[in-house]
């Protein structure tokens, strides 16, 4: 390519190796999709090294422009990636999910949406009793939420779950919440014993 | 931007790109980012539609690049075979076309430049078959869709028959487009590897286009609550033009929405015409067809392709496919 184009190369095979190294992938795309990533920074250093096309300046800003955004984005803003309401069915497991422990009799360190997937697949009932800890976003005093995706942010969609117990940190705030599931009416909702505030992860989507 | 990253392809000789070309690329980019930063300040929908744009293009990117690799494979001389005996029985091969997708993992953006070669090889008709019928039947679609709908085998066949039905029709009526024959992306001029050559034209010809697509597409996609179209669900055949409009907007990947659909709070014909409608048309191909195939052939497809969607999938819905 000519320099313009080697350079535009190099600099989205740059942008794709360091958003893979520094876990900022997880912001736009499910963890699997990282080695997607590398394999097109390797074939983009192959091109900026190797051979010559042309690329109008214009063109390159194009190009250029989703990466210079993607520089800015910070995982505190996944919060925003959709103000649609929370899903009232839950997504099916999806490419990459491992087990669900809740499905499998366990708990522990679960997702709001294993707890979603494994309250469709098992039923509320069975599940009451489980010990859970969770991350998630207050959505309200008493609501959880966190942001789903199947392929890359353009799709996320939330997802929710009550909690009974203590009144949850402000809205937008990332909590961790020690219980266990409890089932009430038709809905499954966390009993809280602890709540404490976290930092956002740097994989803000489930 | 978008209007010159849309416009067709034109050399440029690198003495005539100085170094100002250079800095003024570099300005506009961090001006533009800058800017979108401070209006996300007072709208939040503008993070999302960042957000949605980044990863959009992030996403597509790869797979376009890999169509190019995998169209590397028709400049080869088996490649050059079937072509050239295609060319000679065009109706046969605008049969054959959808059931191309059946061997190419790809999703719907990687197939353009298969497409794009075809169509250099006068194979215009079999390119309307091809792009309104592959990316349905393609391996990546159905595996996809029989993981999202695990207990609905009629969905996944109605998908796929959906495909062959729309790349008939639309094989039939809508005119190829017009035949283009452009230098070999896979001819480089100083003898460099050839199948570098077909990447490196894809990421100056239709990436800047994959670009302006995945703005507007996350633009138009933060500005509509997708809640607002599922709501009108109550009315069928409504939800199912609501649910294509959303898939038309929302441009996502063909490999994940199935998924997306699977747990929309919609009826079983608006889930099926949103699978259906966007691996075949969406906001994001709609920039790359036209900057490819240009505006009257990819109006002149969408005019075909929605309507047969939405009979297509009504037929297979009130048939008790699904």
């Amino acid at each position: 390519m000519n320099r313009n184009g080697r350079l535009v190369a190099a600099v989205l095979a740059l942008a794709f190796g360091v958003a893979v190294l520094t876990g900022r992938a997880n912001l736009l795309v499910r963890p699997w999709f990282a080695t997607v990533f590398l394999v097109s920074a390797a074939l983009l250093v192959l091109v900026a090294i190797r051979v010559k096309a042309d690329i109008t300046p214009r063109a390159a800003a194009a190009i250029l422009l989703p990466v210079a955004v993607g520089v800015t984005l910070t995982p505190t803003l996944a919060n925003h990636a959709t103000s649609d309401a929370a899903l009232t069915t839950a997504p099916a497991s999806r490419i990459g999910d491992g087990s669900n422990p809740l499905v499998a009799g366990r708990g522990g360190n679960v997702t709001l949406l294993q707890i979603l997937q494994a309250e469709q697949a098992v039923g509320g009932v069975l599940l009451a009793g489980r010990p859970v800890q969770v991350d998630a976003i207050v959505a309200g005093p008493h609501e959880l939420e966190r942001s789903v995706i199947v392929c890359c942010a353009a799709d996320a969609q939330r997802v929710a779950v009550d909690e009974e117990g203590p009144v949850l940190a402000p809205k937008g705030h990332w909590v961790r919440v020690t219980g266990h599931l409890a089932s009430v009416g038709t809905k499954t909702v966390i009993a809280a014993t602890t709540v404490t505030s976290i930092s956002t992860p740097a994989d803000p989507f489930l | 931007m978008a209007v010159d990253a849309l416009a067709p392809a034109r050399p440029v000789a690198a003495d005539q790109q100085p170094a100002a070309g250079l800095v003024r690329v570099v300005f506009f980019v961090a001006a533009a980012a800058g800017l979108l930063r401070v209006l996300a300040q007072f709208f939040p929908r503008v993070v999302a539609a960042e957000l949605a744009f980044v990863s959009l293009f992030a996403e597509s990117l790869p797979f376009l690049l890999a169509g190019a690799l995998l169209a590397n494979v028709l400049r080869t001389r088996v490649g050059q075979e079937i072509l050239t005996a295609a060319a000679r029985r065009p109706r046969l091969a605008g049969a054959l076309a959808p059931f191309a997708g059946l061997g190419l993992p790809l999703c719907d953006c990687g197939l353009l430049p298969i497409a794009r070669t075809m169509r250099n090889r006068g194979l215009d008709r079999a390119v309307n078959g091809f792009l309104s019928g592959a990316p349905l039947t393609n391996p990546i679609v159905i595996v996809t869709t029989w993981l999202a709908f695990p207990h609905s085998p009629g969905i996944v066949a109605s998908r796929v028959g959906c495909g062959f039905v729309i790349a008939a029709v639309v094989g039939a009526v809508v005119a190829g487009p017009h035949p283009r024959r452009l230098a070999d992306p896979g001819h480089d001029h100083d003898g460099q590897p050839g199948w570098l050559g077909g990447v490196a034209t894809e990421l100056s010809r239709t990436a800047p286009a994959l670009a302006v697509g995945a703005a507007l597409a996350a633009t138009i996609k933060a500005a509509i609550p997708t809640s607002a179209l599922t709501s009108l669900d109550h009315q069928p055949l409504l939800g199912a033009a609501a649910m294509m409009l959303l898939a038309f907007v929302m441009s996502i990947c063909s490999q994940a929405d199935a998924f997306v659909a699977a747990a929309l709070p919609v009826g079983t014909l608006p889930r099926l015409a949103f699978m259906v409608l966007g691996p075949v048309f969406d906001l994001r191909l709609a920039v790359l067809y036209r900057r490819e195939f240009g505006l009257r052939w990819v109006l002149s497809y969408g005019a075909v392709v929605v309507p047969v969607v939405l009979v297509a999938v009504t037929v297979c819905a009130t048939a008790g496919l699904t």
